[in-house]
């Protein structure tokens, strides 16, 4: 990461830093041998904003968590690497109970319940990724 | 020979795993693996080891694995319909691996959308 250091001039403080240079990465801001500050590029905050939004709104949940993702931003089934939308698409697909997804899937009758709430409660975020996801594959030629 | 199957966490599932042992495939699972909660790197290089085809739902982030390391054994995704009326069953997922056994294509270091092989 690229290191600053923030120099004093009597009242007044001064730093070299341009779009380019935070398009490349974070930028640590130094005072003498103190971080008091990193600098990110507008994206990147957005990106953190995000993913901080989410990570307070999975706090209210007990069987479910946020997973760091490049963009998908739905949550997981908390121990395993599964997203909410993978496990009610194969609900779904399957006809299955919740008791059956439950005992085929090997998890707690709550983590399905859990995940059934907030599937409904958050359809739109999870149609939305499951379209970009296609949409990604097809910007890399695949038909889906 | 049918090829050796490795279960994605994400796919995972009893019945699917009992439908694919009954249709005479070897199938290895997360459990097995060791790797619950693990994240895709670790699925993909267990498979990659240990010479295994995966099938995966986490299509984009596996097909990403695929570019950056192409010497493995066969990626086989299932993607997620934004139209959950057309998500792939069970019992379509074994019929789709059995269409592209049938049709004798290359496995190794190719990645395919397992929805485009049901009939």
């Amino acid at each position: 990461m690229k290191t600053l250091i923030l120099k004093e001039t009597q009242a007044s403080y001064t730093l070299a830093i341009d779009e380019a240079t935070l398009a490349k990465g974070p930028v640590q801001v130094l005072r003498g041998e103190h971080i008091i500050g990193v600098l990110v590029s507008p994206d990147e905050y957005k990106l953190f904003r995000a993913w901080r939004q989410e990570r307070d709104a999975a706090q209210a949940y007990q069987y479910l968590v946020a997973r760091p993702h490049s963009w998908r931003r739905q949550l997981c089934l908390k121990g395993r690497n599964i997203t909410v939308g993978q496990l009610i698409s194969t609900i779904q697909a399957n006809h299955l109970t919740l008791e059956q997804a439950a005992d085929d899937l090997e998890l707690p009758v709550e983590q399905v319940k859990e995940a059934l709430a907030y599937y409904e409660s958050h359809r739109d975020l999870i149609e939305t990724e499951a379209r970009e996801e296609a949409a990604r594959l097809a910007a890399k030629g695949y038909t889906v | 020979m049918n090829p050796r199957l490795y279960l994605d966490e994400c796919i995972y599932s009893k019945r699917l795993q009992r439908m694919l042992v009954d249709a005479g495939y070897q199938v290895r699972t997360p459990a097995m693996a060791g790797l619950i909660g693990h994240d895709d790197w670790a699925h993909f290089e267990y498979a990659q080891e240990h010479e295994l085809v995966i099938i995966t739902k986490d299509a984009d982030d596996f097909e990403c694995l695929h570019q950056e390391h192409p010497n493995h054994y066969g990626v086989l995704a299932v993607c997620e319909e934004a139209q959950r009326s057309k998500n792939m069953s069970y019992t379509d997922i074994v019929r789709a691996i059995e269409n592209i056994l049938q049709a004798e294509v290359s496995l190794a270091g190719e990645f395919y959308i397992l929805n485009h092989w049901q009939w």
